[in-house]
């Protein structure tokens, strides 16, 4: 199995290849799949999804953790009816969702404000670029928490992954036109709640200015 | 996973520089948001490990969660009935446990209580033999003939077997006493001799322990005590003839023993043939007994002197006690038997 190696694009973007979907399979292509074989076509990919739908509050490697734990556990069950990536993206985005509802939970109850952009790719920005970058991060995470759980998969599959619609709707079991209507949903939902989320911080930082003076 | 972009929407960061400034705003974001660092080569054999390592340990658990639900579901039910029996069982060892710290209860206290001696509950009463009159086995009109068998007998003995027939008393203060055991009280040692016969239905151990008390406390100031429930002891052995020599030895009057004493005396007398010295004591008790005595013991006594009476060959006598007998205690346990007496034909008129 070769070494993972993350390929930067120009844009600073990282991304893997696609996981090869008979990867871990037998000889027949349909035979018993193999854990490790499994472990490391995707251990990547369910890293990223899980930053990337988790934010910037998640631990990546629990996360990846309990993915792996699930998936050892259950393997055997997998029956081929779907992609493997398709069931990989389904337990990832499960444990995701619950470990956000118990975050914000524990979040509501000691008031504890994120350690934001811990997972933030440092690359060579500057350190102001990268407190930047945190911020714009915390903000966006900030205003997908205002979006239901299919329209945030939707969302972080589009435009943080970069998948196609059909990889969309193959990912999240939804068909293409369902994909296009919870997307642009969820980005006017998203636009509109950055905008009130913008607003309301300039409103309080004018007041402050105004009490100072 | 290569499938068809041509359709699809443009994303925000592939926008132009025209689109909304808002669109714009939210590409930046969406770009900040895109840049994760990826696992390093560490965290990934770190999971990878503990994945193996978690499923080593499932497999020592007898890898429960990999069973069918069909094998959990049977082996939740099983582990609740489990725990159900193991409940049910302590419960049970304790209503056990509490049962007899209750029964131990008056042992304890006995050393408190020297001077009452523990009262008989109706249910031990009822356990414990006592001379008790039957009908006087008289099939002729005479009230009671003299050559009858004897009016008053014992209950048949219990299932302990006795060694001898006729059981020498224990000896009571043979000997120079022995030195009290410092725990051994007075109190303590009656205590557990009645325990012994009223709880256990242990005769003979009842009578080692009043051989011990004998032998430490000769001249005890619950001698009376030990010695009713020696007499109760041997009684329950089926040793009548012991038991009368006992109360015989102890007092020539009946009200040297008191009531429930002297009425056993007059009982056993009765029993041995004895009819005079019984009547005298069943006489005594009911002289005594004006509102002392309980209602059974003035009972047994009233229809003991009417039987001994009877063997006397004192008719009058005998059917005046049998007449005192049906109008105090009309439903009396001895009633149906009184009213056959008094109903048959007084022997002066046979022909």
């Amino acid at each position: 199995m070769k070494p993972f190696t993350p390929m930067a694009t120009p844009s600073g973007h990282v991304s893997v290849p696609s996981p090869d979907p008979n990867v871990g399979r037998g000889a027949g292509g349909r035979g018993r799949l193999d854990f490790d074989a499994v472990y490391q076509t995707h251990a990547h990919t369910v890293a990223r999804w899980a930053a990337r739908l988790g934010g910037p509050y998640v631990d990546v490697e629990d996360i990846a953790q309990e993915v792996f734990l699930v998936v050892d556990r259950r393997l055997h069950e997998f029956r081929h009816e779907s992609q493997l990536s398709t069931w990989l993206f389904s337990i990832t985005a499960k444990i995701v969702a619950n470990d956000r509802r118990r975050r914000q939970l524990r979040r509501w109850w000691l008031r504890l404000t994120p350690s934001a952009g811990d997972d933030t790719a440092a690359g060579t920005d500057t350190p102001l670029e990268q407190l930047e970058k945190r911020e714009q991060r915390t903000q966006f995470y900030q205003a997908l928490d205002g979006l239901n759980e299919r329209q945030r998969q939707v969302l972080v599959l589009f435009e943080l992954e970069g998948n196609s619609i059909a990889e969309v709707a193959q990912l999240t079991r939804l068909r293409p036109g369902n994909v296009r209507v919870l997307l642009h949903r969820a980005r006017a939902a998203f636009l509109k709640r950055m905008t009130a989320r913008e607003l309301a911080e300039t409103l309080t930082r004018t007041d402050s200015q105004e009490e100072r003076k | 996973m290569k499938l068809s972009r041509s359709q699809d929407p443009t994303r925000w960061r592939d926008r132009s520089a025209e689109m909304h400034p808002l669109e714009s705003r939210a590409a930046v974001l969406a770009d900040a948001a895109s840049q994760v660092q990826p696992l390093t080569p560490s965290a990934l054999s770190r999971i990878e490990k503990r994945v193996l390592a978690r499923r080593a340990a499932g497999r020592g658990l007898f890898a429960f969660h990999r069973r069918p639900l069909r094998t959990r579901l049977a082996f939740v039910i099983g582990l609740l009935l489990l725990c159900a029996a193991t409940a049910g069982g302590a419960g049970l060892l304790w209503r056990k446990h509490a049962d007899s710290k209750r029964t131990a209860a008056p042992r304890a206290v006995a050393d408190v209580t020297v001077g009452q001696a523990p009262r008989r509950s109706p249910r031990v009463a009822a356990a414990t033999p006592e001379i008790e009159a039957p009908p006087p086995a008289v099939e002729e009109p005479a009230l009671v003939r003299a050559d009858a068998p004897p009016p008053v007998r014992a209950r048949p003995p219990a299932p302990v077997a006795v060694d001898s027939p006729a059981r020498e008393p224990s000896p009571p203060a043979e000997g120079p006493p022995a030195a009290p055991h410092p725990k051994a009280t007075e109190g303590a040692l009656v205590a557990e001799a009645l325990f012994d016969l009223r709880q256990l239905h242990d005769a003979r151990a009842a009578l080692s322990t009043l051989d011990r008390y004998a032998r430490e406390f000769p001249h005890g100031v619950l001698e009376t005590e030990a010695l009713r429930t020696r007499v109760e002891a041997v009684i329950q052995l089926g040793d009548l003839k012991t038991a009368l020599a006992l109360l015989d030895g102890k007092a020539a009057r009946a009200d040297a023993l008191g009531d429930d004493l002297a009425l056993t005396r007059a009982e056993l007398r009765a029993a041995a043939g004895r009819f005079r010295e019984a009547v005298s004591d069943f006489t005594q008790v009911l002289d005594a007994a004006v509102g002392s005595l309980a209602t059974d013991g003035d009972e047994r006594a009233l229809y003991g002197r009417a039987v001994c009476f009877g063997r006397l060959a004192q008719d009058e006598r005998a059917r005046a006690d049998l007449v005192a007998y049906q109008k105090r205690f009309p439903q009396g346990r001895f009633a149906r038997e009184v009213a056959r007496l008094l109903a048959a034909e007084p022997p002066s008129s046979r022909p």
